[in-house]
């Protein structure tokens, strides 16, 4: 609804606050309203299903001429994404891993072995 | 008589003035060649990945030591924060000298599809907090999440550790999706509306819908708007801001398909932040972990984010210090305009100041 301007109101202006005050009351719960959304939402998804149709129809043509369509695009773009995610997942890991290493840094005598683990034997392994 | 003479000439003289200004002001606004700059306070980007960015303001005057990170909405662009000189809410931050971050998303394309709430809210989030951190060499930062930034935020805090944050503001911000009106109606437990209805070839919402959407709740405003701008064509000033405004609320993005679908299925149909029942990657995100102070800003006239739908954010939240701010705006008045200037900042500065101060006495 148009908010009371701060200077002074011509009466063109004033008959027209009137009657958009009028419809806006009538209107805003209108659209609020379960009937609206239902009504949206149907418009919604029949404009979808024709649109598919159509862009099924033209993808039919292009593949019989052997030019790819938005939809092959689009498949070759999410195998991108997946990739560009696993290759984000692991930089962060490594970036986790990298600062915590900063933060505890091994000890100079310290080795990276575990507790539980027998030295290895360079020279028996050198000689298998 | 020769006042009423005088008086009579001055209202022709001025009259006549505003034909001529209204007549160059209608020309250039048809013509389109007074397109605002947006977005123009001076910053640099300080973090990035993938097509989120944080942006730090330049300000060569710091006077207060916890910097604020605005974490914006993921359905339109950022520059709301900062419309033109003058009238652009981080400017008026760094003029009071605070440090001022912004969490700006990018706009997503088909890249982009596969991006969920949990890529934003446990990965860009926590990681755009550390590097305002890093920047400012402030231990802590206040967080403002705006509207669905708000949403972030919250699910962010509650997901991650995010010590640093040392105080959260939530401006307009949905908690209760059940709430929502229109958005409710079409998207909420009744499921009128199939979400991939909504997703475009591109695998995102495509930007006129959201448009569309926000259009059809208010049928009568854009007439209202256009009529208050014939009447007032001849004063620069409110061109000015009408052009930016009308340029702002005509320049949505896409927003990303899978946190379409989450933001549905989870929020919209579950509920899922007032039941308490968030999962992100498979774990509970427990919002009473939320426990820093937290001030809820809400709108009286916001037909978007209604009262009802952000309070709820006080009771769920694992914070003993909630405060509520109740602010006679609608949702984008929260943030743009004189009213932003004159009570949104103050409101929020005096909270900060108020936290601040507590913070620095806890550490001490």
């Amino acid at each position: 609804m148009a908010q009371t301007p701060k200077y002074p109101t011509s009466p063109l202006r004033k008959v027209f606050n009137v009657a958009e005050q009028a419809v806006a009351t009538r209107v805003e719960p209108l659209v609020q309203s379960g009937g609206f959304a239902t009504a949206m939402s149907r418009y919604v998804a029949i404009n979808r299903r024709v649109g598919r149709t159509l862009s099924r129809v033209a993808g039919g043509v292009l593949h019989l001429v052997s030019i790819p369509t938005t939809t092959d695009v689009t498949r070759l773009h999410e195998h991108l994404n997946a990739v560009d995610r696993q290759l984000g997942l692991l930089t962060r890991e490594l970036e986790t891993k990298s600062a915590s290493r900063q933060e505890n840094p091994p000890g100079p005598g310290k080795s990276r072995r575990g507790p539980d683990e027998e030295p290895i034997d360079i020279a028996s392994s050198e000689e298998d | 008589m020769i006042t009423s003479a005088r008086s009579v000439l001055e209202t022709v003289k001025r009259d006549v003035a505003r034909t001529g200004l209204q007549a160059r002001n209608g020309i250039m606004h048809v013509a389109g060649i007074n397109r605002m700059n947006v977005g123009q306070t001076p910053k640099d980007v300080v973090w990035e990945r993938r097509k989120s960015q944080l942006w730090r303001y330049r300000n060569e005057e710091i006077t207060h030591p916890v910097p604020i990170v605005i974490v914006y909405s993921l359905i339109s662009r950022s520059y709301m924060f900062d419309l033109y000189p003058g009238h652009s809410f981080v400017e008026h931050l760094c003029d009071l000298g605070y440090d001022v971050y912004l969490l700006d998303w990018g706009v997503p394309d088909q890249a982009d599809a596969a991006n969920d709430l949990e890529l934003y809210a446990e990965d860009h989030l926590p990681a755009a907090v550390r590097a305002a951190q890093e920047a400012s060499g402030s231990d802590s930062v206040f967080l403002i999440g705006y509207c669905f930034g708000g949403t972030l935020s919250l699910l962010s805090m509650a997901a991650r550790d995010l010590s640093a944050v040392a105080g959260l503001i939530l401006m307009a911000t949905p908690v209760d999706y059940h709430k929502l009106g229109l958005f409710t109606e079409v998207l909420g437990p009744e499921a009128r509306m199939n979400p991939s209805d909504l997703i475009d070839g591109t695998g995102n919402v495509p930007a006129t819908a959201s448009r569309d959407f926000f259009n059809v709740l208010k049928p009568t405003t854009k007439v209202a708007a256009s009529v208050t701008f014939l009447e007032r064509m001849w004063d620069d000033e409110y061109v000015k801001g009408y052009q930016a405004m009308g340029q702002w609320t005509r320049d949505h993005i896409p927003f990303p398909g899978a946190t379409f679908r989450q933001t549905v299925r989870m929020l919209f149909r579950s509920n899922s932040i007032v039941n308490n029942t968030v999962f992100l990657g498979g774990r509970h995100v427990d919002m009473g972990r939320v426990t820093v102070p937290v001030l809820i800003i809400v709108a009286e006239k916001d037909h978007i984010v209604p009262i009802d739908s952000a309070l709820p954010a006080a009771d769920l939240v694992g914070s003993e210090d909630v405060e509520i701010a109740t602010l006679p705006f609608g949702h984008v008045g929260l943030i743009m305009g004189r009213a932003a200037v004159k009570q949104t900042i103050p409101t929020i500065l005096d909270w900060v100041r108020r936290h601040t101060a507590t913070s620095a006495n806890q550490e001490i």
